[in-house]
């Protein structure tokens, strides 16, 4: 690993209900103290309600931290879980409104068109997206967040509602991307046999907090990612 | 860089005005492309087709009878387009997981989407009411039904109380959960404004002065917007014979008033545009 790109210390997120006289308060997540080093996949790990999609959106400045500290110098790219494109745009127009910072304004149009020969999303570049599978919308979303080259790229639940050589291809863009364009990734979800084959280290959330943070070596071992889930979550 | 463009342009605000003009294009290209105003805009043709129809009815009074409705179907449709879009944009937003938050993502603020927002909104459907006043325009030139020149500032009016509709209605969109409640609640307040200047008059009565209710309705009238100052009313006929004028300084006070009411609307919009946690 050649440095740091977040690091997150005690970072808590209580979200406020509102009610008639006192918003109710909700944890969202409690004490998160870890970092994602440069080059790495990391996968965040943990029951539906865990707080995966509240780190994401924490690191992202989506959402205001209640208190704890996060620093993150580089700029993300994110895929949001459930993402809705205007169905009545063009996948080039959505790419096009989206890259507010192109790398250089003559090269604006190549760098779209980059994002979708990555994707493989340059046959249908000019179809509107309301006509588009779960897949490739999803790939859209993927083409969207590397668009600019960031750095990072922070996934929620990326392969969720794909079927399986959806899945398969997405999970090889991202190695892909990890390793030839040198992206670290940090992507959330609850399917261990997704986080296992791609991720250098793993992040069990349970209860709202950071159980364990695993490495590769202790699940290639005598112990299976899912055994340790379950030890960590139960 | 153009040099006119360095002169209007600061290059520390290049990148917000870029900001605001994706959001606005954004905007126009889907509002464009929806079906819903499109259809309002067939519809009202349709309409000014049928008001053509119905002049026959109206002896003597045909042109009279045709720029009347032309108007009304024009401020009816507007007020439709505008809360139609307002709506539709906005609500489609504030789930998890749209545009709004990959354009966060990338450093756009909150303030220049509204902005961006509103634009686009007050654009697409002022092109939408112009298109559909250069029919009446035309079928008046084929009918030979004059046009006097006052129908032009009725125009503009017609234009700023769309502005200011879509200001209340940014506000109203921001604050209910509900596409019933937005609709009641800004026809509700779009009937109120053609109220409001009565009311302040009202108010402003001797005999009211010192009255329980109108420590009420005066507050309310100040916080509604007000259509008297964005329309020529019954005064028309007026005009057009001379009898009373419209000045410029009248029509100063309507944007005036229009610019501020938006600029009020929109920072209250701004500040209670939240973002889904």
């Amino acid at each position: 690993m050649l440095g740091m790109i977040a690091k997150l210390t005690k970072l808590t997120k209580i979200y406020e209900q509102p009610a008639l006289l006192r918003p109710k308060k909700i944890p969202g997540v409690e004490n998160l103290s870890f970092t994602i080093e440069k080059g790495e996949i990391f996968g965040l790990l943990g029951l539906n309600g865990a707080g995966k999609t509240t780190t994401l959106r924490l690191i992202l400045g989506l959402i205001e931290s209640t208190s704890g500290q996060l620093e993150r110098g580089v700029t993300a790219g994110y895929l949001p879980e459930n993402i809705n494109f205007p169905p009545q745009l063009t996948p080039v127009e959505i790419l096009k409104y989206l890259n507010l910072t192109p790398r250089s304004r003559q090269n604006a149009e190549s760098e779209i068109q980059e994002v979708l020969d990555i994707t493989g999303l340059s046959s249908v570049s000019r179809r509107r997206v309301g006509g588009f599978s779960k897949g490739m919308t999803q790939r859209l979303g993927i083409a969207q967040a590397i668009l600019g080259r960031p750095e990072f790229l922070v996934l929620d639940e990326p392969t969720s509602g794909l079927d399986p050589l959806g899945t398969i291809e997405m999970r090889k863009l991202f190695l892909r991307l990890n390793e030839d364009f040198k992206m670290t990734i940090l992507f959330s979800s609850h399917i261990i046999s997704e986080v296992e084959k791609i991720s250098h280290r793993v992040g069990i959330l349970a209860n709202r907090s950071l159980a364990r943070i695993l490495t590769k070596q202790e699940w290639t071992g005598s112990e299976t990612l899912e055994n340790l889930f379950i030890a960590a979550v139960t | 860089m153009k040099p006119w463009k360095i002169c209007l342009l600061p290059q520390s605000l290049n990148p917000m005005f870029k900001n605001i003009k994706t959001i606005t294009f954004l905007t126009i290209t889907e509002e464009m492309r929806s079906r819903v105003l499109a259809s309002f805009f067939l519809f009202s043709v349709f309409s000014l087709y049928l008001g053509l129809v119905l002049t026959r009815l109206a002896i003597e009074f045909e042109a009279r009878f045709f720029r009347d409705l032309s108007f009304a179907l024009l401020d009816i449709f507007g007020l439709a387009m505008v809360l139609t879009s307002t709506y539709r944009v906005l609500r489609q937003d504030v789930g998890k997981g749209s545009m709004v938050e990959l354009f966060l993502v990338r450093g756009l603020k909150p303030w220049q989407y509204l902005v961006g927002r509103y634009l686009g909104v007050i654009l697409t459907v002022s092109l939408a009411i112009l298109m559909m006043a250069v029919v009446s325009l035309a079928i008046c030139l084929m009918r030979n039904f004059t046009l006097p020149s006052i129908y032009g500032v009725e125009f503009i009016l017609l234009l700023l109380r769309l502005l200011v509709t879509a200001g209340f209605g940014f506000l109203i969109a921001l604050w209910t959960h509900s596409q019933a409640n937005f609709f009641v609640s800004s026809l509700l307040v779009y009937l109120s404004a053609y109220a409001a200047g009565p009311l302040r008059a009202l108010a402003q009565l001797p005999q009211q002065q010192g009255r329980l209710m109108n420590f009420l309705i005066k507050p309310i009238t100040y916080l509604l917007p007000n259509f008297d100052l964005l329309s020529l009313g019954d005064s028309v006929d007026a005009i057009v014979y001379g009898v009373h004028g419209y000045s410029w300084g009248n029509l100063g006070i309507a944007c005036g008033y229009s610019f501020v009411f938006c600029s009020i609307a929109l920072s209250l919009a701004c500040l209670s545009f939240k973002r889904p946690e």
